[in-house]
């Protein structure tokens, strides 16, 4: 059928792959990931522009409402962080700031093939790391997981790869969230006798070491108590991963 | 010469399409057809060219640059050198067997098993030594969808071939 060279060296290809694929699922092997983006770069950059230059007008008179909005917000909650921070210093416990890194465009989605992504424009050049937390002005929309010179890949929170540690802004009871492989999360570990509602709010905890305290990250959407030692709990993202056009990059956690 | 221009051009078009084309975050599998055009062009040439044994060797490097460029695409050196080698030896099982009458049908069926057996070969590898979490009905979804999608690609690129 086949000649013993072919399959000599169908062995042998086998064997060499098998070795590359264990060194590399160990991370004692790392191979840089080639991408086209930097072919069709320039005149997605144009259209881009033409869209965005279009589209300046009515996002300007947006965004001068949202920050009259963000103003007024702003001035009742200063007074609120100024006690906090003078209530933190006399319990001495250290505040993890917040920074935003850089801000990205999505320049293309799921060209991995298992996991939930995107890519933005913003690489190692601009400081982009791996496991650097981005969000948008909605919510958490994920983490880096591969950053090349100009280009960065997000692994989003609606993959069931993604976990990050997170609270319920009511009770403060802490969990696990991990994607449920859809459009929706997974709220995980939370016994049966805790109460969790439809519609609460749920933020990171910051204990996870990847992403700092504070940040939003979806409402639970459906509570199930029937089975198991934990609830099933579904939540919905505040950031929906199909409108998501630019993201800020968080600077890693000291 | 011409022929190595030939397969470059649709090698490079066949990844640049893969990578810019998605269907709700579902990829494509443009290089399987790579591999089936290859065993046909390769195993069923003009008449006048006709092979009396032709050599194994070479398409089976050529499944493995596919399968290499696919690879470093997704940044694992590996799986897919593996799944395309496997899938391309088994189409070149295949058309060895005299009794097979290659009509458009039999082609479109070939093309929908060998894409779903080359992304399984992949997955396959992938899952078991990353510990990825996947959910397998819509794995195995994707897998026939990216089948039905090669079936027209495939029958148009090798219209009456062989």
């Amino acid at each position: 059928m086949l000649k013993k060279t072919t399959i000599i060296s169908i062995i042998l290809i086998v064997l060499i792959s098998f070795v590359l694929i264990s060194y590399q699922s160990k991370g004692l092997l790392l191979f840089n990931k080639i991408h086209l983006y930097s072919l069709f770069y320039p005149i997605d950059y144009l259209q881009n522009f033409f869209n965005e230059l279009l589209k300046t007008k009515d996002e300007n008179r947006d965004l001068k409402e949202k920050l009259y909005k963000m103003h007024l917000q702003i001035s009742s909650t200063n007074e609120l962080i100024e006690e906090n921070k003078r209530l933190k210093e006399l319990l001495n416990l250290k505040e993890r700031k917040k920074e935003i890194l850089t801000i990205a465009k999505i320049i293309k989605r799921g060209a991995n093939k298992f996991l939930k992504t995107v890519w933005i424009d913003k690489g190692k050049k601009d400081g982009v790391k791996v496991n650097m937390p981005v969000i948008t002005i909605n919510g958490l929309v994920g983490k880096v997981i591969f950053a090349s010179e100009d280009f960065s890949e997000i692994l989003l929170i609606t993959d069931p790869n993604f976990s990050a540690s997170v609270r319920v802004e009511r009770n403060r009871i802490e969990g696990v969230l991990s994607g449920a492989g859809t459009n929706l999360c997974l709220l995980k570990y939370i016994p049966l006798e805790e109460e969790i509602m439809v519609g609460d709010r749920l933020i990171t905890s910051g204990t996870d070491g990847i992403f700092p305290e504070g940040l939003s990250v979806g409402v639970v959407r459906k509570v199930d108590r029937k089975r198991g030692v934990f609830q099933n709990i579904e939540v919905v993202p505040l950031q929906s991963e199909l409108k998501i056009e630019e993201v800020a990059i968080l600077k890693s956690l000291p | 010469m011409k022929h190595f221009f030939k397969w470059a051009i649709l090698t490079f078009s066949a990844f640049f399409l893969e990578q810019i084309l998605t269907i709700d975050g579902l990829t494509f599998n443009f290089s399987f057809l790579l591999v089936f055009l290859f065993i046909i062009d390769y195993f069923f040439p003009k008449t006048e060219q006709k092979k009396v044994y032709p050599s194994e060797i070479l398409p089976l490097c050529y499944f493995i640059v596919v399968g290499l460029i696919e690879d470093l695409f997704q940044g694992v050196i590996g799986p897919a050198i593996i799944s395309k080698s496997f899938t391309g030896i088994l189409l070149m099982i295949l058309v060895r067997q005299l009794f097979f009458n290659w009509t458009e049908i039999f082609k479109a069926a070939v093309i929908l098993t060998f894409t779903v057996i080359d992304e399984a070969f992949y997955s396959f590898i992938v899952v078991y030594f990353f510990n990825y979490n996947i959910s397998y009905l819509p794995l195995i979804k994707g897998f026939i969808v990216k089948g039905l999608i090669n079936i027209p690609a495939g029958l148009i690129l090798s219209w009456r071939k062989p």
